[in-house]
C-alpha cells in the first residue's frame, strides 16, 4: 500500500541541499510529485509531495532525511514529514500558483513603515473574505516595508465589499497603503507574449 | 513574476503618474440624419445614449480592477458636417447643443467630432459649420471641434485657412469672459487621423465601424523616472549615450502602452464594442512630475527651447513609437509626444521665462506628434497672422507626411507676458509673443490652394 507524504525542510542555505533531500527520498523508495522551494535571507526552505510505493511511516522518513542532511552539513536543519490528506485528489488539481491562469487571481501590495503585525492584519483580512493566499513576498525598499500577496479571490462574494474593507483597514492604519489589482496588469506590463 | 516587477508596476501608478488618459468611444451618426434638424438632434441623442449609457461605469469598473486611473471618458462622432449637410448655421448650432446634451446625459467629459474635412474644398455644409462655430463653442460645455484643412495627398486649402483665422478670433471673442476658452476646444489639422481619442481633435472618421473604443495612454512621468534611473545607474567608466536613453524610453513606453491596451480591450469586450486603437501619445498634464518639458531637460538641455530641444523631441517621439508599437496589436491616433504649452507646467514655465518661443515650438512640431497646441497668443493679433501661423504648421505636416495641427488661443484683452489660466487639465501659461504681427496679409489674401507635394503621387 502506498503512502503519500508532505515533507518540509528548513536549513541555512548552501549548494547541495535539494540534491541531498531528493536522493534520500529516492533511496527510501519515494517519487516526488511536486516541489516548491525558496531562499529567504540566506535560509532555505522547501516543501514537497512524495509518494512511497511501500508502506512507510512519516517518522521513518523523517529519521532517514535528517540523517542524510546531518551527514551533508553541520548546520542545524528542521525536517517535518506528515501524511498527506487525500493527495490523490489534490494531485489532479492544477497548481494555481504556476500552471493555470486564474480569472480571479489578484495581487495585493501593501506598504508600511512599521512591520508590526502587518502581515497578520492582511492575512486576517484574507481569511475573513475567503481569499486564499497563493504566494507571499516581502521586501524592504528605502525603509518602506512591502508585502506582495498573490491571491485567489474565486470564493469572494463581492469584490466591492472587499475593496470597502481595504479602505477601512487603510483608514484604521494611516501608515499602511494597500493596492489590490488583477494579476493581468502585471503580466501585461512585464511579459512580451500575453493574451489580451 | 518577481517581486521587483510587481513593485515597478505599482510604482509607475502610485508615484510616476501612470494613467490611461482617455478612453474614447467613437460612434457613427450617419444614420441619425434626417431632413429635419430637430429630428436629427433627437436621433443623435438617442443613439449616443444607447451606445454609451454604461460606458462611464464600465471604464470606472475596469479602472478599479487594475487600479489604473482612467482620467477621461470621451465620445467622438462622425464629422458633423456630413450629418448636418443641408442644415443652416443655426441648424449646426442645434446639432452642437444636441451633442452637448447627449454627452452630459451619459456622463462623459468631452465629445469631439463637431468637424469637417475641407482639404480639397469647402462645401455648403462646411461653410454652415464654420459660421456656427463661435456660437456653438460658446453655448456648449463639452463639444470639441476640428477641421482638417490640409493633407499630403491633396495639399492645403488656403481659402479655408484664411476663413479659419478669423473664426478662431470670433470663437475667442465670444468666450472672452472665459479668457477665450472656446478656442481651446477648436483645432485645425493637416493629415488628421480618424481614430484619435484625444481632444480637441477626436472624431469618428468615415470608414470606421459603427462604434469603436479607442484608448489614449499617457506616461510622461513614467518615462522621466525611467530616464532618471538610467542616468543614476551609469557607472563611472560606462559610457551613456543618447541611444541608451532612447532604449530606456522605448522600454518604459512598452509598459505604459500595455496598460492602455489591457484597459481599452477590456472596456471594449465588456461593452460588446470592437476595440480600435491605442494612441500611444505622451500627453502631459499641469501636475508636477507629469511633464514632457521635464523629459526634455533630463535629456540634456538646461532650458526648454535651447538648441538641442528639437533633436530631443525627435528622440523621444521616435522611441515612444517604437516601444508602444511592440506593445499594442493596433496603434493609431496621433501616437507620439505632445507639446501643449498650457497643459505642461515645465513648458509653460519655459514660455514664461522666454526660453521657449513660438518659433522654436514650430521647429519642434516638425518632429513631434501634433503641432501648435494650447498656445495662448495676444488678443490683438490679427486674423491673417493667425491664418499664417496655421499655414506654417499645416505645411510642415503636408511636406513631411505627418499630422500637424494648430490649437491657438488668442486671449481677448491680454498681451504677451500676461497670465491666462483655464484650470484643470487645460492648465495655464503666459500669453506668448508672436513676432512680425500683421506682416502676412498679402500671403493669406492670395488664398486658393497650396498644391500637394510631388511625393504625394505614389501610384
Amino acid at each position: 500500500m502506498s503512502s503519500e507524504m508532505v515533507i518540509s525542510v528548513t536549513s541555512y542555505d548552501k549548494p547541495g541541499i535539494i540534491c541531498t533531500v531528493t536522493e534520500a527520498i529516492n533511496d527510501a523508495g519515494g517519487v516526488i510529485l511536486n516541489l516548491s522551494q525558496t531562499v529567504l535571507d540566506k535560509y532555505f526552505s522547501m516543501i514537497l509531495f512524495a509518494i512511497f510505493q511501500r508502506s512507510v511511516s512519516a517518522e521513518t522518513i523523517k529519521k532517514e532525511l535528517t540523517k542524510s542532511l546531518n551527514q551533508f552539513s553541520k548546520d542545524k536543519v528542521e525536517v517535518s514529514v506528515i501524511e498527506s490528506k487525500s493527495l490523490s485528489e489534490s494531485s489532479d488539481k492544477p497548481d494555481y500558483a504556476s500552471d493555470k491562469e486564474l480569472e480571479e487571481e489578484y495581487v495585493l501590495t501593501a506598504s508600511s513603515i512599521s512591520r508590526q503585525n502587518i502581515v497578520a492584519k492582511i492575512s486576517r483580512f484574507c481569511k475573513d473574505n475567503h481569499i486564499n493566499i497563493l504566494n507571499l513576498y516581502t521586501k524592504t525598499v528605502n525603509d518602506l516595508y512591502f508585502m506582495i500577496f498573490f491571491l485567489d479571490t474565486s470564493s469572494v462574494k463581492s469584490m466591492e465589499a472587499v475593496r470597502k474593507q481595504i479602505k477601512k483597514i487603510e483608514s484604521d492604519n494611516p501608515d499602511l497603503k494597500i493596492m489590490l489589482q488583477h494579476y493581468e496588469i502585471f503580466k501585461a506590463t512585464n511579459e512580451i507574449n500575453i493574451k489580451i | 513574476m518577481r517581486s521587483e516587477q510587481i513593485l515597478n508596476t505599482v510604482e509607475m501608478i502610485l508615484k510616476e503618474n501612470l494613467d490611461v488618459r482617455a478612453v474614447t468611444m467613437g460612434i457613427d451618426l450617419l444614420d441619425c440624419k434626417t431632413g429635419n434638424v430637430d429630428t436629427t438632434c433627437k436621433n443623435i441623442i438617442k443613439k449616443i445614449q444607447r451606445y454609451s449609457k454604461t460606458f462611464v461605469a464600465t471604464c470606472e469598473k475596469v479602472s478599479e480592477k487594475y487600479s489604473i486611473p482612467v482620467v477621461n471618458k470621451r465620445i467622438s462622432v462622425t464629422p458633423i458636417s456630413h450629418v448636418g449637410a443641408g442644415f443652416s448655421a443655426d441648424g449646426f448650432v442645434k446639432l452642437a447643443m444636441a451633442l452637448d446634451k447627449a454627452a452630459t446625459s451619459v456622463g462623459v467629459d468631452l465629445i469631439g467630432g463637431f468637424s469637417a474635412n475641407v482639404e480639397k474644398g469647402v462645401s455648403n455644409a462646411d461653410k454652415a459649420l464654420f459660421e456656427s462655430l463661435p456660437l456653438a463653442l460658446s453655448k456648449t460645455k463639452k463639444v470639441n471641434s476640428s477641421i482638417n484643412a490640409g493633407s499630403t495627398r491633396y495639399g492645403i486649402n488656403m481659402d479655408a485657412v484664411k476663413t479659419l483665422g478669423q473664426t478662431i478670433k470670433d470663437i475667442a471673442n465670444m468666450t472672452a469672459g472665459n479668457g477665450g476658452f472656446g478656442a481651446a476646444k477648436f483645432v485645425i489639422f493637416c493629415n488628421q487621423p480618424g481614430d484619435n481619442p484625444f481632444m480637441a481633435g477626436a472624431m469618428h472618421g468615415l470608414g470606421e465601424a459603427e462604434a469603436v473604443i479607442n484608448c489614449g495612454v499617457s506616461g510622461p512621468g513614467v518615462i522621466a523616472r525611467a530616464i532618471e534611473r538610467r542616468i543614476k545607474a551609469k557607472g563611472k567608466n560606462t559610457p551613456l549615450g543618447l541611444h541608451d536613453l532612447a532604449e530606456e524610453i522605448k522600454l518604459a513606453s512598452f509598459r505604459v502602452t500595455r496598460c492602455g491596451e489591457l484597459i481599452g480591450r477590456e472596456v471594449a469586450k465588456t461593452l460588446g464594442i470592437p476595440f480600435g486603437v491605442v494612441d500611444l501619445s505622451l500627453a502631459p498634464t499641469p501636475k508636477v512630475g507629469d511633464s514632457i518639458g521635464e523629459i526634455i531637460k533630463l535629456l540634456g538641455v538646461d532650458v526648454i527651447g535651447a538648441p538641442g530641444s528639437t533633436a530631443i523631441i525627435a528622440i523621444l517621439n521616435d522611441a515612444v513609437k517604437k516601444g508602444g508599437a511592440f506593445a499594442s496589436q493596433c496603434v493609431g491616433g496621433l501616437s507620439g509626444a505632445f507639446i501643449p504649452v498650457m497643459e505642461d507646467s515645465e513648458l509653460a514655465n519655459a514660455a514664461k521665462e522666454g526660453t521657449l518661443t513660438i518659433e522654436k515650438l514650430e521647429a519642434m512640431t516638425s518632429v513631434c506628434s501634433v503641432g501648435f497646441d494650447m498656445i495662448p497668443i495676444p488678443g490683438y493679433v490679427d486674423a491673417e497672422t493667425i491664418s499664417a501661423l496655421i499655414a506654417d504648421e499645416l505645411a510642415i505636416g503636408m511636406i513631411n507626411n505627418k499630422t500637424t495641427a494648430a490649437r491657438i488661443i488668442p486671449v481677448p484683452g491680454k498681451k504677451e507676458g500676461e497670465m491666462v489660466s483655464f484650470g484643470g487639465l487645460y492648465g495655464e501659461s503666459v500669453v506668448m509673443t508672436v513676432r512680425n504681427v500683421g506682416k502676412s496679409s498679402r500671403f493669406i489674401n492670395f488664398a486658393g490652394k497650396i498644391p500637394a507635394p510631388i511625393h504625394s503621387l505614389k501610384n
